[in-house]
């Protein structure tokens, strides 16, 4: 990140305090509206609740699952222009403050083709939506990101229709610096962690080529598999196993890497709406904008700790 | 009698499936020694284009220039092991950064677009034999630890699957030289 924390607080609250202060205004104004919606609708429900009650629990139940859902619609349709405005107002200029390079687009995403191309979630995805797309180049790496969200629907055993997410998160689209013409997928080692030698052993049975890598602390965070293990070792060298540690351990989610079509594809499984202005987080308060600026830190420093523009191979 | 079979044919297949893991293992090592060999001969194909670009140049390196060329045609020989393949390789690796890290003593082959292109290729072949030798000592590790573990170790005593020699990975070939470090000195 080329401007430091300080710098960016001191624009935080020095040129964007009058958006911000007018912000709050309109945050405020929205938690008084939720506040009477919310009692509106809940003094109606706890009445029909009540008188229901003697016939089962299984009406009220359903009384206060309508309610909250009438009550969260509502705060969402209320929220809308706020969420547009901090979006165009506040999040952009921060962005471009950070980077001028980097453009952001509140309302794009990243193409669902190359989410399908990483070959992480498998090419099955029957839902995907994603938001605010942040692209652009760092030195002379150049990325894309934005929130995503992919689902596969399926049928249960009596055919009614369920829908499960495979991811929700931050995905990122960047280029490796090095060149490779196979795939190396590199994914949260779940079976390993909790199941130890028979996870391992479970792992070979998928029938994908499972790598393993000379690295305890990764093999036990990660699984590789890959269509050639001497392309697998030339991209994971023992230093840039230790980077993608350290990039799980600063996000606190379960990450995904897949090298593949010459690129580096990474998928962060943080739920995916780190950029969201909340209802009950004012905008002045320090945390509110740490936590934004942690969050793009995060995923901006990636191509700083991979070493991403270090161009010492053939690759320009 | 029936159970009796059933029982031969289930330790014959457990049998047949140890023996094709560790072989399937063993090939595994030679097909990833045969990736070290095809890259030790893609580094040797590239010495006599640096040595070419560079003798005229570096007249008092004519020692390392001539150290590196005679190390070149050993490895050239086809009568060798792979034991001598990956000594010679080693014995190289030391002269042949030498003459990498003296190409920055000198302006003119700084500037040279060719040598900076070759110094690009030599050091992504150099990342890529250390990347092949990691992998070959992680596949070796594989076999090996079938080989010792029961009950594979029984078959591997009764088909003689020979145990296999991990290679040390020297410390030049493990750092890699930062060229673009070295000419920006």
């Amino acid at each position: 990140m080329s401007l430091s924390r300080s710098a960016l607080l001191d624009y935080y609250y020095d040129e964007l305090y009058p958006e911000l202060v007018e912000l709050e205004a309109e945050r405020r104004r929205i938690l008084k509206w939720a506040v009477v919606v919310a009692l509106v609708v809940a003094l109606p429900a706890l009445w029909l609740a009540w008188k229901t009650l003697g016939n089962g629990i299984e009406i009220p139940f359903w009384i206060a699952v309508t309610a909250a859902g009438i009550v969260g619609f509502a705060v969402n349709w209320l929220m809308i222009s706020y969420r547009r405005r901090f979006k165009s107002r506040i999040f952009s200029k921060i962005v471009t403050k950070i980077d001028p390079s980097l453009l952001y687009l509140p309302a794009g995403t990243i193409d669902r083709s190359l989410f399908v191309a990483s070959a992480l979630f498998g090419d099955r995805i029957d839902r995907f939506s994603g938001r605010d797309l942040i692209r652009g180049r760092i030195g002379k790496t150049p990325i894309a990101f934005s929130s995503v969200k992919a689902e596969r629907e399926h049928r249960d055993a009596r055919g009614r229709e369920h829908r499960s997410v495979i991811f929700a998160g931050t995905f990122i689209v960047t280029e490796f610096h090095k060149s490779f013409s196979r795939t190396t997928l590199v994914v949260p080692d779940l079976a390993e962690k909790y199941l130890g030698v028979l996870g391992g052993w479970l792992q070979t049975l998928s029938g994908k080529k499972v790598v393993r890598l000379d690295h305890p602390g990764f093999e036990r965070e990660f699984v590789v598999y890959a269509d050639d293990p001497v392309e697998a070792h030339y991209i994971l060298t023992p230093i840039i196993m230790e980077k993608i540690l350290a990039i799980k351990e600063r996000s606190g989610s379960n990450i995904y890497l897949s090298f593949r079509f010459d690129k580096l594809f990474i998928a962060i499984e943080n739920g995916g709406d780190r950029f969201e202005p909340g209802l009950f987080r004012s905008l002045l308060r320090f945390d509110t904008f740490r936590g934004y600026i942690e969050n793009l830190n995060i995923i901006l420093s990636i191509v700083e700790e991979l070493n991403l523009n270090r161009r010492i191979w053939s690759k320009e | 009698m029936t159970q009796l079979l059933i029982a031969v044919a289930i330790v014959a297949a457990v049998g047949i499936l140890i023996y094709n893991t560790l072989v399937g293992r063993r090939n595994q090592c030679d097909n990833i020694f045969a990736s070290i060999d095809a890259l030790l001969k893609k580094r040797y194909n590239l010495i006599p284009n640096l040595v070419s670009l560079v003798k005229e140049s570096m007249a008092y390196e004519k020692g390392l220039l001539e150290k590196v060329t005679e190390l070149r045609a050993k490895a050239m020989r086809p009568d060798l092991s792979p034991e001598q393949k990956i000594a010679i390789a080693d014995e190289l690796a030391q002269p042949l950064h030498g003459l990498m890290v003296a190409v920055e003593n000198y302006p003119e082959l700084k500037a040279s677009e060719q040598i900076s292109q070759l110094m690009r290729s030599l050091n992504e072949i150099e990342e890529q034999i250390a990347a092949a030798r990691r992998a070959y000592n992680q596949a070796v590790t594989d076999y090996n630890n079938a080989r010792q573990m029961f009950p594979s170790s029984l078959i591997a005593g009764w088909f003689s699957f020979e145990s296999k020699p991990l290679f040390e990975i020297p410390e030049e070939v493990r750092e890699n030289i930062d060229v673009q470090e070295l000419l920006k000195r």
